[in-house]
């Protein structure tokens, strides 16, 4: 049963749908004229025909994995580079923070303020520590 | 920084927002974003493999009339249920990374400038004007580097992912809607089966009947709105896969009108296919 393909079990489970239906149809239009033990035969090959039913079904749900086993592969690696690329974006705007800082220092450097150059010190490294942390994290 | 340099600056800053000033990837998104929103709609369905079967014993319990439950085996039902959230985790993931791929936010960087003042450095001088300028077209250059980026990233994503993606969204809807939803078919066979009985039973009280009439009519119910609920997903996938062949038939020209439009009325659709979900939700 499991090497037929999904499209097959599920068609099988449908044949055995219907055919159940009828069963069931046959013994609720017919109730009044079967003995006791009859409609107990007939229910419970009604009961069966389901079962085999469901588990088409079931095997059917199992089995598509196999179909579409590469394919997964495939999206799953196409996924993975999005979000590499994804990850390559935001990090860039963490580079923008850093290279300002830096131009602040630069500035602070070369208009020789001491309390500049301190203030531009501090904000790099506050800078740099954010976007290493957020790196981290 | 020289006036000649300077200008050289701004033209080229223009040059490249003309270029890549048409591209729309707001588009991209909203299509994205609402396939995410319909792909989601999947955890809130009330019905699964596992869930059918043990269902089953519960009606054989009923059957059988006993108060305490037999072993009920559900492994095979356990294992398609894994295979159903293995491909509906590989279809959520690529929407979810092309969502965020294609959202503006993730390109809107600024580069701060607030310490950058006016004033003569070495032969460089900045007036206010200059850092105004070079603020604004910083930020373009920027947004023009990055969203020519993505665009260029995304049509090759999208380009690669076609194949794979609508066959697992056929796949993914085939076993929703071939299987899980012909199960509560089974179902419903199973409960009619058992409730024919009880009203058949000749020591039946009239009242009685009322009360399994009732308890019949109400398992149908919910039946009926759990098969819904299973019509309106695959509807939603088909809608899907319908605009990710639309995007990747038109993944080299984003900005194109007509590619626009389709992905605005798939945008459109997926919205309204999330709206008769949820209300189908709201009335259970």
């Amino acid at each position: 049963m499991a090497s037929l393909p999904a499209n097959q079990l599920s068609a099988l489970g449908d044949y055995f749908l219907l055919f159940a239906q009828s069963v069931g149809n046959y013994r609720y239009v017919n109730s009044g004229k079967l003995t006791a033990t009859q409609n107990q035969i007939i229910k419970e090959a009604h009961r069966k025909l389901l079962d085999y039913a469901d588990s088409f079904y079931t095997a059917s749900a199992i089995v598509i994995v196999n179909d579409v086993e590469g394919l997964l592969d495939t999206i799953n690696t196409i996924t993975k580079q999005i979000n590499n690329t994804y990850q390559f974006l935001t990090k860039i705007q963490k580079a923008l923070d850093v290279a300002a800082a830096g131009i602040a220092l630069a500035e602070a450097l070369f208009s020789k303020n001491p309390l500049a150059v301190a203030d531009a010190v501090g904000g790099l490294a506050k800078v740099w520590k954010g976007a290493a942390t957020k790196e981290a994290t | 920084m020289s006036k000649i340099s300077f200008s050289k600056f701004i033209t080229t800053g223009l040059l490249l927002l003309f270029l890549v000033g048409c591209i729309n990837l707001k588009n991209v998104n909203g299509y994205s974003t609402h396939s995410l929103a319909i792909l989601k709609n999947f955890e809130q369905v009330d019905y699964t493999f596992s869930r059918s079967c043990e269902n089953r014993c519960a009606i054989d319990q009923l059957e059988k009339q006993e108060l305490f439950r037999k072993d009920c085996d559900c492994k095979a039902n356990n294992d398609a249920d894994s295979v159903t959230l293995i491909l509906y985790n590989a279809i959520n993931g690529y929407f979810d990374g092309l969502t965020k791929l294609s959202a503006n936010e993730l390109t809107s960087y600024k580069f701060n400038t607030a310490n950058l003042v006016a004033g003569k450095y070495g032969d460089i001088t900045i007036n206010k004007e200059h850092i105004a300028s070079y603020t604004k077209i910083s930020t373009i250059l920027l947004r023009a580097f990055t969203d020519g980026y993505r665009k260029k990233k995304i049509a090759t994503y999208v380009g690669d992912a076609n194949e794979p993606i609508q066959t697992l969204i056929n796949a993914f809807g085939f076993t929703l809607e071939a299987n899980l939803s012909k199960k509560l078919e089974v179902e419903k066979q199973r409960y009619q089966s058992y409730y024919f009985d009880l009203l058949k039973d000749a020591n039946t009280s009239a009242y009685e009947k009322k009360k399994i009439i009732d308890d019949y009519n109400f398992m149908l119910e919910k039946n009926k709105d759990k098969k819904n609920q299973l019509v309106i997903f695959g509807k939603g996938l088909r809608k899907i896969a319908a605009g990710h062949q639309s995007l990747y038939e038109g993944r080299n020209k984003l900005s194109a009108k007509e590619l626009t439009v389709l992905l605005t009325e798939s945008s459109n659709e997926l919205k309204d296919i999330s709206t008769a979900f949820n209300k189908l939700k709201k009335n259970n």
